[in-house]
């Protein structure tokens, strides 16, 4: 009988069973990371048995010391943003065909980062005697080791960053890569605040550097703008597909050259990637966009729409007198 | 026999009253050791031809009438190093200086008082270089005076020698004389050159506020629950912020509870909707900083429930946050995680630990 009546109420006494185990009280040992690093990339022209030694300066800008573990790994670029490092996974690294991790070696596993203190990593990279020409690369970076116990529900934020290299082997490389998009984010603007999307594919042996411009002409072909295309200088790897967002923005319809800015658009993308003569292989398309300041075109409608009616209005009255 | 009577009579009386008068006169000058003295120098190099100008706080031991005069005596052997050319100097009253001690008597009181002047002497045979004070009004005793002597036609200088001099100051006014000797030392050289290269290298500056996150009590089947921590960063030339989880270490992202074991996952490719009734899920948002930053428009906060979803290990790394110019000044940006258990989740200790990637564009 007993038994029964708990069956049959069991899932009402579950309920509470469960929320009194889902609300433990965490116990949190809360603390802040900072970590700050130069260089944030190098780039290194080397010969095969050759050896480079440097460092690089880590910095802790909190109140406490951090200690982070040393990764040595290929990296890749993160969601085929240019210019981007992760470091390569265990199985993607045992695969990386020019991963140069294995010629990097550090003086530390392990780093502690005094607060407001600079830390120095001594590295060496020592390259093979017997490797291809190429660009290899490799990365230096640190990962927070997550401190403090959790109890109860909530998460931990590990801190990472490092440096990445980029190695290239030999004299000669071949530069070559491919448009693949360019685009605008959206058709129609009301106001000048255009993104325009271009994708790359990089299909030389070492990276690029894209550089060039986005001319921006109205229905008369008049240049309204003239944007630098990848002002930041991201690059992209080898083998890789980067994206790369350019703006637009103004705050009138009016050119800086007093041009009108409202229409149908034709933006054309003229792209070098080249170091050497990099003239000879441009890569360019055109992307079209309306800039439609609709409001404006309200507001002046029902301002002449109001004239005529009051214009209309008012003859009927006359006639009527 | 009586004239030397009278002699006797006349000369002994007279003789002891000269003994008694010089006597008494010896007495009457009245010599005592300053109670406090320093020389504060701006310079304390040896061998210097020009520009040492002396801070000088005194104390002295007895009062002084007006009209007094302050001497300070550089040593006898050293003439014309320290009073480089004679001349007038220019003396003023001070009332403070940076070597005061805070308390004691080695703190000036008050700035010498009187219609100061000041002459510089190199010394000869048998003098020594000395700078003369005089116009000096009435000083009262156990009362530090402060004065800065700096050259005017007369220059100051400093003797070639490194090491200590010494130095006496005396303060005399009639028969009242306070003087004391003291040492000065002088090094080498009294400067230290600082010099830095700011580099050319770029650099970034990361910052995560908390690296706990809280997110107190989910409730089976009931509403999401949110925590926060803020992200900081300064660069020279862009940054970039990307995260991945680690969830149960094999299919997903997400809280993860190991006894169960059950996972709340951080599923999807692009946002995380914990707004249906029973969701479950895990993800975070960001705030745009000012100044030009992106977040992309799955991770933007702005819209009740959804947040964007992470995926796990370093090949799942997702772009939360970027900018391709350069921040100055510390750019931030609030994170806040959401999370919600739908009624099959079992009861325990959820955690999930999120790896920020941070860096500068290569």
């Amino acid at each position: 009988m007993i038994l029964k009546i708990l069956k049959e109420y069991n899932r009402i006494l579950l309920l509470p069973v469960i929320i009194l185990c889902l609300s433990v009280i965490p116990t949190f040992a809360q603390g802040s990371l900072s970590i700050g690093v130069s260089p944030t990339f190098k780039t290194l022209k080397m010969q095969p048995g050759e050896t480079y030694s440097d460092e690089i300066v880590f910095w802790n800008l909190s109140q406490e010391a951090d200690t982070y573990d040393v990764y040595i790994r290929g990296f890749r670029q993160v969601e085929n943003q240019p210019g981007t490092a992760i470091i390569l996974t265990d199985e993607e690294e045992a695969e990386a065909l020019y991963s140069a991790s294995k010629w990097i070696s550090v003086e530390k596993k392990v780093l502690t980062l005094e607060p407001s203190k600079n830390t120095k990593l001594k590295y060496t990279i020592n390259v093979p005697t017997d490797v291809t020409n190429g660009e290899f690369n490799a990365q230096i970076f640190l990962i927070s080791q997550t401190k403090g116990e959790l109890e109860g529900t909530g998460a931990f934020a590990n801190l990472a960053a490092g440096t990445p290299f980029l190695i290239q082997i030999g004299d000669e490389f071949v530069e070559n890569a491919e448009l693949l998009r360019f685009t605008t984010d959206k058709k129609t603007y009301e106001r000048i605040n255009v993104d325009f999307f271009t994708q790359l594919k990089n299909l030389g042996d070492t990276h690029i550097t894209p550089a060039g411009e986005i001319v921006v002409e109205n229905i008369f072909k008049q240049e309204v703008a003239r944007i630098p295309f990848n002002r930041n200088k991201q690059s992209l790897l080898r083998d890789n597909i980067g994206n790369y967002t350019d703006n637009w923005s103004q705050s009138g319809y009016l050119s800086p050259s007093k041009i009108l800015t409202v229409g149908p658009m034709k933006a054309k993308l003229l792209v070098t990637y080249r170091s050497f003569q990099p003239g000879f292989a441009v890569l360019s398309s055109e992307a079209t966009f309306w800039i439609i300041p609709w409001k404006i075109i309200i507001a002046i409608l029902v301002i002449l729409l109001t004239g005529i009616i009051a214009v209309i209005s008012k003859k009927k009255l006359q006639r009527k007198k | 026999m009586r004239s030397i009577k009278t002699l006797l009579k006349i000369g002994i009386p007279t003789l002891l009253i000269l003994v008694f008068a010089s006597f008494f006169m010896y007495f009457s000058s009245q010599a005592a050791s300053l109670t406090a003295v320093y020389v504060y120098m701006n310079r304390i190099q040896a061998n210097l031809s020009t520009g040492v100008v002396y801070i000088v706080a005194v104390a002295p031991n007895s009062s002084f009438a007006s009209g007094g005069t302050l001497k300070i005596e550089f040593p006898q052997t050293q003439d014309t190093t320290w009073c480089r050319t004679a001349g007038s100097m220019t003396v003023t009253g001070v009332s403070s200086s940076s070597a005061d001690q805070s308390s004691g008597n080695w703190d000036i009181d008050a700035a010498l008082p009187g219609t100061l002047a000041g002459t510089c002497s190199q010394g000869g045979a048998s003098t020594a270089d000395t700078i003369t004070i005089t116009g000096l009004t009435a000083l009262t005793a156990g009362t530090t005076y402060g004065l800065q002597i700096a050259g005017n036609t007369g220059i100051l200088g400093t003797n070639s020698t490194v090491g200590q001099h010494d130095l006496t100051i005396t303060i005399s006014q009639g028969a009242t004389i306070d003087s004391k000797t003291f040492k000065i030392s002088l090094v080498s050289n009294d400067s230290v050159v600082v010099s830095a290269t700011v580099s050319e290298s770029p650099s970034v500056n990361c910052v995560i506020g908390s690296n706990t996150v809280n997110l107190g009590t989910l409730y089976p089947g009931g509403a999401f629950a949110v925590g926060s921590h803020t992200i900081s960063t300064t660069a020279t030339s862009g940054y970039y912020w990307a995260a991945y989880g680690t969830g149960n270490g094999s299919t997903d992202a997400g809280l993860y509870y190991g006894g169960g074991p059950y996972l709340i996952p951080s599923s999807g490719s692009t946002t995380v909707d914990l707004n249906p009734a029973n969701s479950e899920g895990f993800g975070i948002v960001l705030t745009q900083p000012a100044g030009g930053s992106v977040v992309p428009a799955n991770f933007l906060a702005g819209s009740n429930g959804i947040f964007g979803s992470l995926d796990r290990q370093f090949s799942g790394a997702r772009m939360i946050l970027y900018k391709t110019s350069s921040a100055a000044s510390a750019e931030n940006s609030t994170v806040t995680y959401g999370a919600r258990a739908s009624t099959s989740a079992l009861p325990g200790a959820y955690t999930e630990t999120v790896t920020f990637i941070c860096g500068g564009y290569y």
